[in-house]
């Protein structure tokens, strides 16, 4: 059993218009998506801007309203109440935010921040609280010292830091990290990487990685899944999204990926060029004709794309000629 | 008008802050030159003075709280000698700026079509129909589908590549001599950044145009710019052809940056960390390598005393000599510079 399943999950917002503000339509930010989190592992949502993945995130976290759907964590239907007491869900995941600014309290010293989900959850006496705090500091690599200062006083990585160790606190057993990385500088960008992978070497922690940047989710994921327009596009291994894409969504977004290989970038150029055409000319072969993404359906045991099945099975065709 | 190959060039600059009545070096010592036809890359960290290396340029600097020193060539003016008067001539007009956040550059109570005339009617004397029609030029020059619709909504009916479109149309709309683009496609998503790309080195090659491109995205450097400097702690310490940087890196910073970025040959290792952080203004050494508390197992003497820019190859210039000798910890003896 995966520690996630998320089945048919849709969060619509409606929009009120007319003259009694009655609903008179709705945004479709997330439409329809499964997918499954297995224990242990880093599962990585892409997607650009409004493809609805921070709300997928929300979602799993309980932040936000879901219209329909389920989310069975351990079994059981945590979008219902009385579920998630029972399992203590909101114990068992936490969530790293992208801007490390604004989801640190100002006014709070950073003891009483790395130790609000400890006093929510478990009933630790002041030294014990104090010493559970130092070893979190220690974990995320910052001195002692940080505990009586406040959140304007580190930098960027630093913060964010601070964030991964609040979300560790209480032992989560799935971490929901938003975007983590986007705000920071490469060579911080490559600490808090680091430290997410040790982390999870050392405590098992699963993690759902949302990002637009693929090549950090190359990195960190060994599942992806590929979001557009509130629907997903591709569901795969690494090895499958990077190498054997077949949605031209996806294939659009690896060509847009700048290399820091300098002498290939005419030919890099001219590829990107070529799927962005085709891109356009084809949009009605990848869409239904409302625009949205076709179901998913299996090309292998652990691949699977958007597409009708002939179309699916023609493409893989087609590519495999021109390779041979 | 004459045009000579090198049309800006960057002399010594110094641009030093005020912070609590003293003042600290932001960029230091700084000489650049910047052709026509070339898209000149400045890359590094926040923090290591790319920004301001441009607000020096565009003489956006509020001179009681700044010192700056040294000489700014553009076509034969010393623009740092420059008035504010004299400085509206060419701003806008000669130079461009191309912002990162499209949202807070555009006014968001005028249309597009007036916001976009506007640097027209400060610069040239076009009538006003001459405008309108030069208006949709830029527009479809930048890629927007519909340029009369366009040119009538206001900001918030944009999506953010469209904005950042409209930014370039505002930068180029006097067709100036150099732009300069200060992370131009930083909040935008990939696919629309490559657009974003694409219409710069179009533009630059269309008016044969400058451009200083500002960026920590060492990807979009090697897909677009001709030259780099590599900034840190206020100082070039790397500059050369963009075959020279990513082929050959020499400094130990620019082979830091390369080696901390997520690619794919090192995606089941740990990336490299580079120790320690940016100094701030207060705390930026004055005397030898800034770059040396970061690599601290390189012995003191391979640093240069008062570190100086080395040309190694043509066109390829190095800052302090400890890079012959450097290596990474873990690769020791393995490769050499």
């Amino acid at each position: 059993m995966s520690l996630v399943e998320i089945k048919n999950l849709k969060v619509h917002y409606p929009i009120r218009s007319g003259f009694w503000n009655r609903i008179t339509d709705s945004v479709k930010a997330v439409d329809g998506i499964s997918f499954n989190i297995e224990a242990g592992e880093t599962y990585g949502l892409v997607g650009e801007s409004g493809s609805g993945k921070s709300t997928t995130g929300k979602s799993v976290v309980g932040l936000e309203k879901i219209t329909s759907g389920s989310i069975m964590y351990q079994g059981k239907d945590i979008t219902k109440k009385n579920n998630r007491k029972e399992l203590d869900y909101n114990h068992d995941v936490q969530m790293i935010f992208q801007d490390s600014l604004s989801s640190l309290n100002p006014r709070k010293r950073i003891e009483d921040i790395i130790a609000e989900p400890l006093r929510n959850f478990e009933h630790l006496s002041k030294d014990e609280e104090k010493l559970r705090v130092l070893q979190l500091l220690d974990i995320v690599g910052l001195d002692p010292d940080a505990l009586y200062k406040y959140p304007h006083q580190f930098s960027g990585g630093q913060r964010q830091r601070i964030g991964v160790a609040r979300a560790v606190a209480t032992n989560p057993k799935l971490i929901i990290a938003d975007e983590p990385v986007s705000a920071l500088d490469l060579s911080v960008q490559a600490q808090v990487l680091n430290f997410m992978k040790k982390i999870q070497r050392e405590f098992g922690i699963s993690y759902l990685f949302i990002s637009h940047d693929l090549g950090v989710v190359r990195h960190m994921c060994n599942n992806i899944a590929i979001m557009n327009r509130g629907r997903l596009v591709e569901i795969g291994t690494r090895d499958d999204i990077y190498n054997h894409p077949v949605h031209i969504y996806t294939k659009r977004l690896l060509a847009a990926i700048p290399e820091t290989n300098v002498n290939d970038r005419k030919e890099h150029r001219a590829n990107r060029l070529a799927v962005e055409e085709i891109y356009r000319q084809q949009q009605d072969k990848y869409y239904d004709k409302d625009g949205k993404a076709f179901p998913l359906v299996p090309i292998s045991p652990t691949h699977s794309v958007a597409l009708p099945k002939e179309v699916a099975e023609q493409i893989i065709k087609q590519e495999g000629e021109v390779k041979a | 008008m004459e045009t000579t190959s090198d049309f800006l060039n960057i002399k010594d600059v110094n641009t030093a802050f005020k912070i609590n009545g003293k003042y600290y070096d932001a960029i230091s010592h700084i000489n650049l030159t910047v052709h026509h036809d070339e898209i000149l890359a400045i890359v590094g960290e926040s923090g290591c003075g790319k920004s301001t290396l441009a607000t020096t340029i565009m003489g956006l600097h509020d001179p009681s709280e700044t010192k700056i020193s040294g000489e700014i060539d553009f076509e034969g003016t010393d623009l740092l000698k420059l008035d504010e008067a004299g400085y509206n001539k060419f701003r806008g007009a000669k130079i461009g700026m191309i912002f990162q956040d499209p949202l807070s550059a555009l006014n968001p109570l005028k249309r597009i079509e007036d916001q976009i005339s506007e640097v027209m009617t400060y610069h040239t004397k076009l009538t006003a129909e001459q405008k309108h029609n030069r208006v949709l030029e830029l527009l479809k020059e930048v890629g927007i589908v519909d340029p009369k619709r366009t040119a009538h909504q206001f900001p918030h009916q944009l999506s953010g590549g469209m904005r950042q479109r409209v930014i370039i149309a505002i930068a180029i709309a006097c067709k100036p001599d150099l732009i300069i683009a200060d992370e131009p496609t930083t909040a935008l998503d990939v696919t629309i950044q490559a657009q974003i790309l694409d219409v710069l080195r179009k533009i630059q090659a269309e008016n044969h145009a400058g451009i200083i491109l500002i960026t920590h995205d060492l990807g979009v450097v090697a897909e677009t710019a001709d030259r780099v400097a590599v900034m840190y702690a206020g100082q070039i310490v790397e500059e050369g052809s963009v075959e020279q940087i990513f082929n050959t890196p020499k400094h130990p910073y620019t082979r830091s940056l390369l080696r901390s970025m997520p690619q794919r040959d090192n995606q089941n290792d740990d990336l490299y960390v580079i120790q320690g952080n940016v100094p701030s203004l207060q705390k930026m050494p004055q005397i030898g390598d800034r770059f040396a508390p970061r690599i601290p197992w390189v012995k003191p003497e391979e640093h240069e005393k008062n570190p100086t820019m080395h040309e190694i190859e043509p066109g390829h210039e190095v800052r302090c000599t400890c890079y012959k000798s450097f290596s990474f910890p873990d690769q020791v003896g393995s490769v050499k510079a």
